[in-house]
């Protein structure tokens, strides 16, 4: 399974990215969980620390390619599984997680990093990995084609007209994209009126609803993943679930 | 030139857009002249400042890489008179981006344009304020969009993760030259969460210059989709001018 979530800033694309990627691991994948903010982003909801640090520089090498341009790749004898392995952090239930450096200055220049980054995302083979993918809030990234590497795009909205807004735009920017299903997380949801508004709203269909969760609000102010705080709390039973149903899609295909 | 250019930064969902509303409109009530730029690529100022969606996306987007002021082909009047749209909450509201479909093109030149909008003298209006899109690409890219800004407000709801962001944006706008950053805590529920955000902030040498409390009115009005943006909510008046009072006891302090 590749998925991708995105969604306006705040919309809780972190939060439920963290809690999926360790369920599908408690089943018994090989999850590889991505993190794509150049700000502080998943790390807190997985359980893993904080860290600035992005991939080095050397893990790429340079090279010209057949028309004499300048292009770049792993470098030789690192295979993508040998990068994750070298690069990504173990976070609990066995998620390894790999993220873009944290932007910490101006002058910081770090586009070896984000090629390593883009060259190990784009060759992964599907066979050896799930990865469920976080992208910052908004629409730039999706723009850039950061998530080009997910099956399924996830669109976390909450039921308010400029959360359902953003979806829709984000919406739009994956179908153009080669991604070949986008569907709608509803997050923070106070029932079923909820739900069918972020139906309505985003024009997606609902793959889960999460409900508004306030263990996930102490997480959050303590800056602690909610599983390791309380692994009972209607977002965690509302995440399990989603994973279930998506991966019983998954062994349908 | 403008006596007070304001960015309005923070992480995605701190209420950015919401605070950049309260901000402007508290300004349009001092009297003030307030021309509010929305560089959002997602851009949702307009709803915040009491126009509808539609009126919001049919507002023009500002041409990109335009150089603006002396020597450029257009002056930041100009601008603010062929781009610029009027809003219940009395400031004028300009477009800087809009992202339709993947692989359209570049943001970076509304980002430039603006920037450049900043440098230039606008007679006859007094505040000039730009609500940031989230992360800070566009703080460090080309120069900042916010490079001319004389402060910068970064806003914080009561999480780990957006305190970490606004301690990260106040550094680097310190080493882009903006002279002021002042922390705004956003969305407290508690006395816990008053003393959350005096606490992290302090620990990142941030200053806060006030906690506005979780309020009915905004949440209510977010899921309507409509603001009264006539009116600043009567639970937020008090933190909103101890804003506005920060703001300018920050700028009549001579930094740099």
């Amino acid at each position: 399974m590749r998925v991708a979530f995105v969604g306006k800033g705040g919309a809780g694309k972190s939060s439920i990215a963290g809690v999926f990627a360790r369920m599908l691991a408690r089943q018994g994948a090989r999850v590889l969980a991505l993190d794509s903010d150049p700000m502080p982003g998943l790390a807190y909801s997985l359980g893993v620390p904080s860290q600035d640090a992005g991939i080095p520089a050397d893990a790429v090498e340079e090279y010209e390619d057949d028309d004499g341009r300048r292009r770049y790749r792993l470098r030789s004898g690192l295979d993508p599984s040998a990068a994750i392995e070298r690069y990504s952090t173990v976070s609990p239930d066995g998620v390894r997680f790999l993220q873009l450096g944290k932007a910490r200055g101006v002058k910081g220049e770090n586009s070896l990093s984000h090629q390593a980054y883009q060259l190990i995302v784009d060759s992964l083979s599907s066979d050896d990995w799930s990865v469920v993918g976080d992208l910052p809030g908004g629409t730039r990234q999706a723009f850039f084609g950061w998530g080009r590497f997910a099956q399924t795009v996830l669109v976390v909205a909450e039921p308010t007209p400029a959360s359902v807004l953003t979806a829709r735009r984000l919406a739009r920017l994956a179908l153009h994209s080669s991604a070949p299903r986008v569907l709608a997380v509803a997050n923070k949801t106070r029932g079923e009126a909820d739900v069918r508004y972020v139906e309505r709203g985003t024009g997606l269909p609902v793959a889960g609803s999460v409900p508004y969760d306030e263990t996930q609000r102490d997480a959050d102010r303590r800056g602690v993943a909610l599983l390791d705080l309380d692994a009972d709390t209607p977002l965690v039973a509302a995440v399990a679930s989603l994973v279930s149903s998506l991966s019983a899609e998954e062994a349908l295909r | 030139m403008p006596s007070i250019r304001l960015g309005i930064v923070g992480k995605g969902g701190v209420g950015k857009t919401t605070v950049a509303g309260l901000v402007a409109r508290a300004f349009v009530e001092r009297g003030r002249t307030v021309v509010a730029i929305d560089t959002d690529s997602n851009p949702n100022l307009g709803l915040s400042l009491g126009l509808t969606l539609a009126q919001t996306e049919a507002i023009p987007v500002l041409p990109r890489s335009i150089i603006v002021g002396s020597g450029g082909s257009t002056t930041a009047e100009r601008l603010v008179a062929d781009y610029g749209r009027p809003t219940p909450a009395g400031p004028t509201l300009l477009s800087a981006i809009r992202v339709a479909e993947a692989g359209a093109g570049c943001t970076c030149g509304g980002h430039a344009t603006v920037r450049g909008m900043l440098s230039d003298a606008l007679s006859g209006v007094d505040v000039v304020l730009v609500d940031m899109e989230a992360g800070l690409e566009h703080l460090s890219r080309s120069g900042g969009t916010l490079a001319y800004a004389d402060v910068l407000l970064v806003v914080c709801e009561p999480t780990r993760k957006s305190v970490l962001t606004a301690t990260r944006t106040a550094a680097l706008a310190e080493e882009l030259g903006i002279p002021r950053t002042l922390a705004v805590g956003n969305k407290a529920q508690s006395a816990e969460d008053v003393e959350f955000f005096t606490a992290t902030l302090n620990e990142g040498g941030l200053s806060l210059a006030t906690v506005l409390p979780f309020d009915q009115q905004v949440a209510r009005a977010d899921r309507a989709g409509s603001v009264d943006a006539t009116a600043i909510p009567a639970g937020l008046v008090g933190a909103v001018d101890q804003i506005l009072d920060a703001v300018a006891d920050a700028m009549s302090t001579a930094v740099q």
